[in-house]
């Protein structure tokens, strides 16, 4: 932006005097970068608009709104990215049975006990601190979930949420008419083809045309711009190439190393179903970088999604030392030890939550059974209800229910126990444990058949949950 | 003159054949279930110590059958079903082929599992499932082989359409070279017993090359389509031959060869008798397997199978520390051999059993000589008084002499060699059965002239396709017209290398700007000799004295000149507008004089002018070829969506559903046609690739010696660097 740094020297050799005047009449483009500097993007862009009615070649201004329509819509899309088992129709996994260990969907399980082992959602997935993005998907094969009607794919998703939030900006007609630009002449300049790159793929959600973007910038600047491979690799893994990405990104990180070339390299390999050939990459980027968070903590998903528990509490005990407020680190680290048989110290974890400033149902719901589990019962009940009021969500408010029927149990209030399970299943029918629960405390007042019919509904439900089949099979013993 | 009958050798083999085949039995058997490619079996020790049978599947899968996996397969969502527990499959989605194992990563003894598909090269760590490296290879992948060669410790060697890739373990290319054909075949192997590996490829150009680290070492060219070789101990090798014929080479001596009417699949050498030394076992395309003797041939075992073999492998598959010999059918059927232990104390049985046979046949072809003697002796006795009988007998006279010549003759409308066979008397040629590799369709020509054409003379014309040197068997039935039998001549003949040039008569004045120069300290004699030596001419050429040897020749197969201008400073020119025999020209004369190292200046134009037009194609072609991959991934993405929308729509709105459907069939219209355009561009792509190799690879045999290797990698250098100048130069002179 070679303009603004002219206004500004202008104003600065400008009388003091006159000052007042110019604020009265500031020069728009400079209020404009002062608006996006100071964040209030909708400011800016009206200001831009502005500018561009009266000179619409203006390539300051033009710039300046695009960055700010991408500023406001912008989202992390390392965070965000879809999981990699969401795609059907390719098979970009290469092994379809490897070798327990080596693939998130052979994890080994750990032998699992009441209290010792941490159970599986209800996906199959081994339990994690916080709710990503793919914690709560099934590893199992496509053609299973083509079956529903929720969306299917990573691909088609994203891009009709970046696609609304594009409508969202403009009110009257697109801003920018991609099929018109001449993107070959837009590559030739770096100062515009980056933004423009990061306006057609965040604001437009046209993941083509930035990509032929990317094609012809990385041509033009003859295949050594780092930046541009790795938007390229973007794209190309948003649209499902993933081989090309993985490419691109080798490429990129043999010219410069960054932390998101790194994180984004291992994605593809966790895309393709190769935990441990991403955890080489973390490790890799680990020694260039060393205690970066970022990396540590792709490195302890990677692990706790492989059921190495040692590992992934060990990366996130170093994020918690180079970063005191990182919340999943803090949850993870409360889970592991809530499930380790130390729910005191996962109390201490929780309340350092809470601290922090997450105010949730999940937490006060954890904070109860952490409670409750260390014996401090006056808390337990209070806890719970505040859970309760924040847990808007159904599945959350089943998940509540079934927990305070734990704690009907521990009081050894069987009643309560019942009417909790049957309020949790009213929010979520599908809820297999709370069936299971139920079944074992109908066996115990002494109707058999009815429990027989829970558990059958609760293994229909969720097949692979051993409880259910060593209850029935204790059942049909009997 | 009589030429004894064919003795009765292959009816004794096939007694001691049926005897070893009760001897050998499958000691395990067992089916996959899976419908394996033909060529793509492997086995591999992914963990280091277990061997797993590893296949490609006809769906496009690599299946690894590992029987030794530990039974802790439950975890997770995984199901091994009770039918194929020990079967696990890879999938591709590409093409696969080729499949190769071998321990790649320094420092570690798993096997890597390399597979090639028609665009990627995927080298793989199953025990780990992790990649090792992944890499487009714009030339394709036709065969890879994993060795040491030259200092590299383990390179991975990829053949493609046009040109071998070396890759180390990390996917980075080290090593390239030109090959003037689609590569079928590669081998590591000590070729000269020089104690380092050669690089022996086949191509589709029928040639066989053998490279070690100056470049190529030497040259077979095989009648058809080499499509497997496998390197044996004592430094041979063995080929197959897409006509059937199978063979082993020792250095530059084919020891034997053998014809089937079937195909070759898989050779492999493994000791199955117990005699010591390896046999080699051969899987043929209708299920038959046989153990052949390395060095004769001769059959010792045979067996088959209830379908087309796909391959056949080596492994310890029973743990008991020995490895033994696996089949694979192309219907999955599984078979393993081990070495019978009760042959190894039949081999003094077996050499009495050989004595014996020699024996038998030695007294048959004494008793057959002597019969023919009586009866000429009968007939000798006859012969004032019957002369009729004589003729009608077969007999002819014992003074009777074949004779043979062989010239060009380019008076003919289609110019030609011709070969001129004639007897010294009355007697007339019956037949001529003319045997010689890669002139004819298949082996042999026979020229039987109608009865009434009868002559003591016959001419055959032979066209030779290629500029190879041939060697031609011919049987000459020689006999009188009426005559039932006739006497069978038997001469061998070598045609010289270039005999498809003649000599022009009119000496004229040389030049043209299509050219190769090169120097040679050698007197203008030897090079006479060595004229004299490959072409037919019909006086020899002797330089006595002068400046130079000027020398005009016209190709016979479509006319053109071939000038080739020798001063007595050694500096030699061959004005010629075909790069290939220039080439072949060079590289004959620095056998002949056994010149290690020449260098050469050539000048092409139209090559060059051709070398820069496919250099801009290719560069279009793949920008092209970018964009048409975004396509079809946009179209993809669209695709998911629709059927999305159609799932929705199926449950909330059934009206709309038919509407999206027919938006998705649209779209799969367009990717079928996406698809074809795809195609047409890859297609262009290899074409123009192929050309360019096969340019480079001319002119890098316009040389000779460590020259040669350095020639051809500046080449690759340019091409990377997309600098077509370069690259002329370097085809020009050696050199940038």
């Amino acid at each position: 932006m070679v303009t603004t740094t002219k206004t500004i020297a202008e104003l600065n050799s400008s009388p003091a005097l006159l000052v007042i005047l110019v604020i009265f009449t500031m020069d728009p483009l400079y209020l404009a970068l002062s608006l996006f500097r100071r964040r209030r993007y909708d400011k800016c862009v009206e200001v831009c608009t502005g500018i561009l009615d009266k000179q619409p070649l203006d390539q300051a201004a033009w710039c300046l709104k695009m960055r700010a329509l991408t500023q406001k819509v912008y989202v992390d899309d390392l965070e965000n990215e879809e999981v990699p088992e969401l795609d059907f129709l390719d098979d970009n996994v290469l092994a379809t049975a490897p070798r327990p260990g080596t693939s998130m969907k052979t994890a080994v399980v750990p032998p699992t006990g009441a209290l010792s082992a941490r159970p599986r959602t209800s996906t199959g997935r081994p339990m994690s601190g916080v709710a990503r993005l793919g914690t709560h998907v099934r590893p199992e094969s496509a053609l299973d979930r083509a079956r529903t009607a929720r969306p299917l794919t990573g691909t088609a998703s994203r891009t009709v949420r970046l696609g609304t939030a594009a409508m969202l900006a403009q009110k009257d007609g697109p801003f920018i008419q991609v099929s018109r630009l001449n993107l070959a002449k837009y590559a030739d300049d770096p100062c515009l083809s980056k933004p423009l790159f990061e306006y057609l793929f965040f604001c437009d959600g046209d993941t083509r045309a930035a990509m032929e973007l990317a094609v012809q910038a990385t041509q033009r600047s003859r295949f050594d711009d780092w930046w541009w491979k790795v938007q390229l690799a973007r794209c190309y893994s948003a649209m499902n190439l993933i081989r090309e990405a993985e490419q691109q990104l080798r490429s990129a990180v043999k010219q410069h190393y960054n932390v998101e070339t790194f994180v984004r390299l291992a994605r593809v390999y966790s895309r393709v179903d190769q935990p441990l050939s991403a955890i080489d990459i973390c490790k890799s980027g680990l020694e260039i970088f060393p205690k970066d968070v970022t990396i540590m903590t792709e490195l302890g998903r990677l692990y706790e999604g492989l059921n190495d528990t040692n590992n992934s509490v060990k990366y996130h005990r170093n994020i918690l030392i180079e970063d005191a407020i990182n919340i999943e680190a803090v949850a993870s680290l409360g889970m592991h030890h809530f499930y380790n048989n130390q729910p005191e110290l996962a109390l201490k974890y929780y309340r350092r939550a809470l601290s922090i400033g997450a105010h949730s149902g999940e937490l006060y719901n954890n904070l109860g059974l952490c409670c409750l589990f260390s014996q401090q019962f006056d808390f337990v009940l209070p806890y719970f209800q505040r859970a309760l009021e924040l847990a808007t969500e159904a599945s959350a408010k089943a998940e509540v229910w079934y927990n305070l029927s734990h704690v009907a149990l521990a009081a050894g209030d069987v009643q309560l126990a019942v009417q909790c399970l049957n309020l949790c299943l009213s929010s979520d029918a599908a809820h297999a444990p709370a069936f299971n629960n139920l079944a074992v405390l109908y066996h115990k007042m002494g109707k058999s058949s009815l429990a027989k019919a829970y558990l059958n509904t609760a293994k229909s439900l969720e097949p692979e949950l051993g409880e259910v089949q060593g209850n029935l099979e204790y059942l049909q013993k009997l | 003159m009589f030429v004894s009958i064919p003795q009765n050798k292959p009816r004794i083999i096939l007694i001691f054949v049926a005897k070893m085949d009760r001897v050998v039995r499958p000691v395990f058997t067992l089916e996959l279930n899976y419908k394996i490619i033909p060529g793509l079996v492997t086995v591999g020790k992914y963990d280091g110590t277990h061997p797993c049978i590893t296949a490609a599947t006809t769906t496009d899968k690599v299946l690894i059958h590992s029987p030794h996996r530990r039974s802790n397969a439950t975890a997770g969502r995984v199901h091994w079903s009770e039918s194929n527990k020990e079967i696990a499959t890879l999938n591709v989605n590409q093409t696969i082929t080729c499949l190769t194992v071998g321990v790649l990563l320094p420092d570690e003894d798993k096997d890597v599992l390399i597979i090639g598909t028609s665009s990627h090269v995927l080298a793989y760590q199953v025990h780990d499932n992790k990649d090792v490296f992944y890499r487009e290879c714009a030339d394709g992948v036709k065969s890879i082989a994993v060795g040491s060669f030259k200092d590299l410790k383990t390179v991975v060697m990829v053949g493609g359409n046009s040109s071998v890739h070396g890759y180390d373990h990390e996917g980075n290319e080290i090593f390239w070279t030109a090959v003037g054909d689609i590569v079928t075949s590669i081998i590591f192997m000590d070729y000269n017993k020089d104690g380092l590996n050669e690089l022996v490829v086949s191509s589709e150009d029928f040639n066989i090359r053998i490279f070690d680290k100056n470049g190529l070492l030497s040259e077979h060219v095989e009648t058809e389509v080499v499509t497997n070789l496998v390197a044996l101990p004592d430094n041979r090798f063995t080929y197959s031959i897409s006509n059937g014929t199978i063979g082993v080479y020792e250095q530059e001596t084919r020891l034997w060869r053998v014809k089937s009417k079937h195909f070759a699949i898989s050779i492999h050498y493994y000791d199955l008798l117990g005699q010591g030394a390896p046999q080699l076992i051969t899987g043929w395309s209708n299920g038959k397997i046989d153990c052949r003797s390395i060095k004769t041939g001769e059959v010792l075992f045979k067996d088959s199978m209830n379908c087309g073999l796909s391959g056949i492998v080596e492994g310890d598959y029973r743990s008991i520390g020995k490895t033994d010999l696996i089949c694979v059918s192309s219907e999955g059927e599984v078979r393993g051999y081990t070495t019978t232990k009760s042959l190894t104390n039949s081999e003094e049985s077996g050499a009495d059993q050989n004595t014996i046979r020699e024996l038998l046949a030695h007294k048959q072809a004494l008793l057959m000589e002597l019969r023919h003697y009586d009866t000429n002796a009968k007939f000798n006795e006859n012969l004032f008084y019957e002369p009729e009988s004589f003729e009608n007998g077969g007999v002819i006279p014992a003074s009777t002499r074949l004779e043979i010549s062989v010239s060009t003759n380019d008076a003919d409308p289609k110019p030609h060699v011709e070969l001129y066979l004639c007897t010294n008397n009355s007697t007339i040629i019956r037949a001529a059965i003319i045997f010689a590799e890669g002139i004819f369709n298949g082996e042999t020509h026979v020229v039987h002239p109608p009865l009434s054409q009868l002559k003591s003379q016959i001419l055959v014309p032979l066209f030779l396709p290629k500029d190879s040197p041939v060697d031609i068997h011919i049987k000459v039935l020689v006999g009188y017209p009426n005559s039932s039998q006739f006497h069978v001549f038997e001469v061998t003949r070598q045609l010289p290398r270039f005999s498809m040039y003649t000599l022009k008569d009119k000496v004229r004045k040389t030049s043209g700007d299509n050219y190769v120069q090169f120097k040679v300290n050698e007197r203008l004699q030897r090079i006479g000799l060595w004229i004299n030596q490959n072409f037919l001419l019909s006086n020899e050429i002797e330089f006595d004295s002068g400046v130079n040897l000027c020398l005009n020749f016209k190709c016979l197969r479509d006319n053109d000149d071939m000038d080739m201008v020798m001063e007595t400073t050694g500096k030699i020119t061959i004005y010629t507008s075909n790069v290939s025999l220039a080439a072949d020209l060079v590289q004959s004369l620095a056998a002949y004089l056994n010149i290690t190292s020449l260098d050469s200046k050539s000048s092409f134009p139209q090559e060059e002018q051709k070398l820069k037009e496919l250099l801009i194609k290719l560069n279009d072609v793949q920008e092209t070829k970018l964009r048409l991959e975004t396509d079809v991934a946009d179209r993809m993405s669209q695709i998911r969506a629709l059927i999305i929308q159609a799932e929705d729509s199926r449950i909330n709105d059934i009206n709309s559903l038919p509407h999206h459907y027919n938006e998705l069939m649209a779209i799969n219209e367009e990717l079928i046609g996406g698809y074809n355009i795809r195609l047409k561009n890859y297609n262009e792509k290899v074409d123009t690739m192929k050309t360019i190799n096969t340019i480079i690879q001319k002119a890098s045999r316009l040389r000779v010696g460590p020259k040669t290797s350095n020639m051809i990698n500046l080449c690759r250098t340019c091409i990377n660097n997309n600098n077509v100048e370069g690259l002329i130069q370097v085809i020009r002179n050696g050199e940038i």
